[in-house]
């Protein structure tokens, strides 16, 4: 009866889709204007090219999402979570700078290779600990960010070279003609038959490791799924662009749609990935042109996946995300006995890198004191080294808030809110001013904050719930500021300095608030000791201690996101500082609750006013953001944090 | 807390310096500018510039009047650096509305004229020359801001003498960013007030921008019946070969017909005075390219 139920309410969805798609497939055509051979010109170049490239781009991303997902039997895996999309860009952008013609003539190349490098470098981590899909989805996650900041670093360079990337990052799916369509239509054909062949080696791979391996699975089978996977995803990438989170949400709305059996989602994924983009785009086509031509398909598609990620982790079954297992916090390196000396010692270092960031700077004539440089140099500095505070704190805070090493402001997504405030507040005044985008950088974290909250309070606080939440936050991040650059601004230039994350305009009252924030946090957090002592245990032994278990989590959360806002302004939404920081502390031994906020917190100042020195003088007088540096040298960092837990746990 | 700091933060609002011209010491000679459009407006008056931001890129896209090689470099647009700056002791930084958020800081090198050329107006060529002429009066070149004004003026006529009565086509301007997208310059650039100020037509009547340009699909571009055709330079080598091959949508829309389009050598579209007039002295080897009955 129920089953029956569900069948005819299936049925009846897919018959409205089929209404909604063919009426708007009608009255689009029906709008295209001018005489009857224009508009079988029209037809024949643009519109069924753009319609059958929408089908088989979400065809084969679904088709890649399946084969991700059941090769590496992790619910999460798909091209956007697993970096095919952040090596794919990073190479394009190398070559349109590079080798623009042989970008023009042979992308497709480009964007697998670059595609197969940071699946490589993700399965390099991941593989470690094949069991755990939360690993390999942060690793894919951390890849993509160190991809992404250089990707950064050479946009910043060379942004008014690479206006095409702008629009192939933000996935438009306007066509001219059949030759991408017919390229395109090869591999996902190619990929089709690979998929048939192969169906049994996957269906097994699917009962896990070891009843793959007592089955006799040939070990060529799952890296020759997967790499047709990348293929796909990256074929689709190098002919459209970036058409966000089809590849993770169509093998669930397949599921969704009553396709339990691999064979069936086989089929159900590709067609529900073809009607998703061919749907979206369809629906953009709708808008009035000058709006449409401003809203690229694939971004449109993230704005959208987005938070349906944060809805299908709702679904996802609880066991499949934490049978990774808890992570412990403890790493590697020896216990100190006196958290007071490295303390001290830390406190020295951030004192060598506060000297050398406000004293050496480089002028024409070379490196030298210029202490008329000193005046501005100051506001940079106190800024930087307040931002490293409070993303120092943050981090540990969060850290020890989910007790496990991988969260951080910067995970979590309230760096990404503050970002779209940013944003927000850039698209509604064409002149803010500083002032007023503070405002909304502000709004921006506290919404973020509250989103976490709500999420948290309702789903009880799941570690790793939480944190691709805020992957998925990050994600909506992206696909707004990529619609923002396509859109051409000139302004873009600014909105990519801040989200890079510059010290660069910080004026000297600003500066103060942010290093009193920085320290306000610290001290404020310093009173909660005892709970960031007990919190790590879990919620039986927290309880048992006598700690209000949710004021304290709200009250820990709260404190970061205030720490967080402020800093994230300074040196951006992503700089892998606030996660960095309580591991450089962690490392250095000092394990206790206290100890390590303060580590931290040095850690972390020192940090950021290290790598806002090493922007400032490196290519002066061109200036790379503190941000992107910290996003490189952290991203980085947190790679052998992965790899190295391992050799921890 | 979060009062607190927000209260602070808002504190923080009115950012904006306000300097007056007499703030700059009179006849100021050393001029550092982080703007292309404003270098070259500086140029044509004679004035060399200290020091400019991505000064390669100036080369590349502004191209003309040409930089002399001992102009500083002085790094990013968005942020250029404050030290390199100091060093070259400027009596006047220059900047745009676009880059308010960085005044505040380049004011404590020198004082800061901003120059808005690209406004809600959307006049950026009436407001290229109260920029030229305001330059002139604070770099005593008063004269020479008079003539450039009268100079590009007279370019402008010249082109529109040339066109005449004959001139019914209008006129579309673009520039592509790869064989799919381009933006097309609409009211509020500075190319569509060159075309109003000779009597032709904008072919582009969408809504605009504020800094008058709008993506378009190249499907969007059939809508277009009749205009004359102005591509301008870096073409991306996919269109170049589209063009010439009459292959693709691009190729087969009627208004690229050959000798209906023109690819124009590259022009600042968010420059001031000499842009309008390089773009009209370009318009005027085209000029065939507007009369009515021409090819398509």
């Amino acid at each position: 009866m129920l089953h029956d139920r569900r069948r005819l309410a299936i049925l009846f969805a897919g018959g409205v889709y089929l209404l909604l798609a063919a009426g708007l497939i009608a009255t689009n055509i029906a709008d295209i204007q001018g005489s009857e051979a224009v508009r079988a010109l029209l037809l024949d170049y643009a519109y069924w090219p753009r319609l059958t490239v929408s089908l088989l781009a979400g065809a084969a991303l679904g088709l890649a999402g399946v084969l991700m997902q059941q090769a590496l039997q992790n619910p999460l895996a798909a091209p956007e979570t697993l970096g095919v999309n952040a090596g794919a860009h990073l190479a394009l952008t190398v070559g349109v700078l590079a080798a623009p013609a042989l970008h023009a003539a042979h992308p497709e190349p480009l964007a697998i290779a670059g595609a197969l490098t940071a699946w490589g470098l993700i399965a390099a981590i991941g593989w470690r600990r094949r069991a755990d899909p939360t690993t390999l989805i942060l690793s894919g996650f951390v890849v993509s960010f160190a991809l992404g900041s250089v990707s950064s670093l050479l946009t910043l360079l060379n942004q008014q070279y690479l206006a095409s990337m702008f629009i192939w990052g933000a996935g438009s799916l306007v066509e001219d003609g059949w030759t991408g369509v017919e390229q395109l239509a090869l591999r996902v054909a190619v990929g089709a038959i690979v998929t048939a062949a192969l169906a049994r080696p996957l269906l097994i791979l699917g009962f896990g490791e070891q009843q793959a391996k007592s089955l006799g699975l040939s070990k060529l089978s799952k890296p020759l799924l997967l790499a047709t996977a990348v293929l796909l995803s990256a074929s689709v990438a190098a002919a459209v662009g970036i058409i966000g989170f089809v590849g993770l949400a169509a093998p669930h709305l397949a599921r969704v749609l009553g396709a339990e059996k691999l064979g069936e989602r086989l089929v159900a994924a590709p067609l529900a990935g073809a009607g998703l983009v061919l749907l979206v785009d369809q629906l953009i086509q709708r808008l009035p042109p000058d709006q449409a031509a401003n809203l690229p398909t694939g971004a449109v598609t993230a704005l959208i996946g987005a938070p349906m990620l944060i809805f299908l982790l709702r679904r996802v079954p609880r066991l499949m995300l934490e049978t990774g297992g808890r992570i412990v916090t403890r790493l590697g390196g020896g216990s100190a006995g006196r958290p007071m000396v490295v303390l001290a010692g830390l406190a020295i270092l951030l004192a060598l890198a506060l000297a050398l960031a406000f004293l050496l700077g480089r002028a024409p004539d070379g490196f030298g004191l210029h202490p008329e440089a000193f005046a501005w140099r100051l506001p940079r500095v106190v800024a930087a080294c307040g931002s490293g505070l409070g993303l120092g704190v943050a981090g540990c805070l969060v850290q020890r808030l989910f007790a496990n090493p991988m969260a951080s402001p910067e995970i979590l997504g309230i760096g990404g809110g503050v970002a779209m405030g940013l944003i927000a507040v850039l698209l509604i005044f064409a002149d803010a001013g500083a002032g007023l985008q503070l405002f909304g950088a502000t709004v921006g974290a506290l919404v973020v904050t509250g989103t976490i909250l709500l999420l948290g309070l309702d789903r009880g606080f799941t570690p790793e719930r939480l944190l691709l939440t805020g992957i998925a936050i990050t994600a909506l991040l992206d696909a707004s500021s990529l619609l923002f650059l396509a859109l051409g601004d000139p302004r873009s230039g600014q909105v990519l300095a801040w989200l890079s994350g510059s010290t660069y305009w910080v004026e000297p009252d600003f500066a103060i608030v942010v290093l009193l924030a920085g320290l306000a946090g610290l001290a404020l957090s310093a009173l909660a000791c005892r709970w960031l002592e007990i919190l790590p245990l879990g919620a039986g032994v927290a309880t048992g201690l006598g700690v209000p278990l949710s004021a304290a989590r709200l009250a820990v959360l709260v404190l970061a996101a205030i720490a967080t806002a402020a800093a994230a302004l300074v040196v951006g939404p992503m700089s892998f500082v606030g996660l960095l920081a309580p591991h450089l502390a962690g490392l250095m031994g000092l394990r206790r609750a206290g100890p390590q906020l303060f580590g931290s917190a040095i850690a972390g100042a020192a940090l950021v006013v290290f790598a806002d020195w090493t922007g400032r003088v490196v290519f002066a007088p061109t200036e790379l953001p503190a941000g992107v540096l910290s996003v490189l040298i952290g991203s980085l960092a947190a790679m052998g944090v992965l790899l190295g837990r391992k050799a921890a746990s | 807390m979060i009062a607190r700091l927000l209260a602070s933060l808002l504190a923080l609002l009115p950012v904006l310096p306000a300097v007056a011209d007499e703030a700059v010491p009179a006849h100021a000679e050393r001029v550092a500018t982080i703007d292309w459009g404003t270098a070259e407006t500086l140029l044509a008056l004679g004035v060399t510039p200290v020091g400019l931001a991505e000064t390669a890129g100036y080369r590349d896209w502004v191209g003309s009047p040409a930089l002399p090689p001992d102009v500083a470099e002085l790094g990013l647009r968005a942020t250029p650096s404050l030290e390199y700056l100091a060093a070259l002791k400027p009596d006047v930084i220059l900047s745009t509305p676009q880059f308010t958020a960085i005044e505040p800081v380049l004011g404590k090198i020198a004082p800061v004229i901003s120059l808005a050329t690209y406004t809600d107006d959307l006049e950026p060529y009436r407001h290229a020359q109260e920029n030229t002429r305001r330059l002139g009066a604070l770099l005593g070149r008063e004269q020479a801001a008079t003539d450039l004004v009268a100079a590009t003026d007279a370019r402008i006529a010249k082109l529109k003498d040339a066109v005449g009565a004959a001139a019914t086509r209008p006129v579309l301007v673009l520039y592509f960013q790869d064989d799919r997208h381009a933006w097309v310059f609409c009211r509020g650039s500075l190319f569509d007030d060159v075309l109003k100020r000779a009597g032709l037509k904008n072919a582009w009547t969408g809504p605009d921008n504020f800094w008058g340009f709008a993506n378009a699909g190249v499907d969007r571009l059939f809508a277009i019946r009749d205009a004359a055709v102005l591509v301008i330079e870096p073409v991306p080598p996919a269109v170049r070969a589209k063009l010439e091959a009459r292959d693709g949508l691009l190729g087969q829309l009627p208004v690229f017909a050959p000798g209906n389009h023109a690819i124009l050598p590259s022009v600042w579209g968010f420059g001031g005075l000499p842009s309008a007039g390089r773009f009209a002295d370009q318009l005027l080897q085209h000029a065939e390219l507007f009369e009515r009955g021409h090819a398509s």
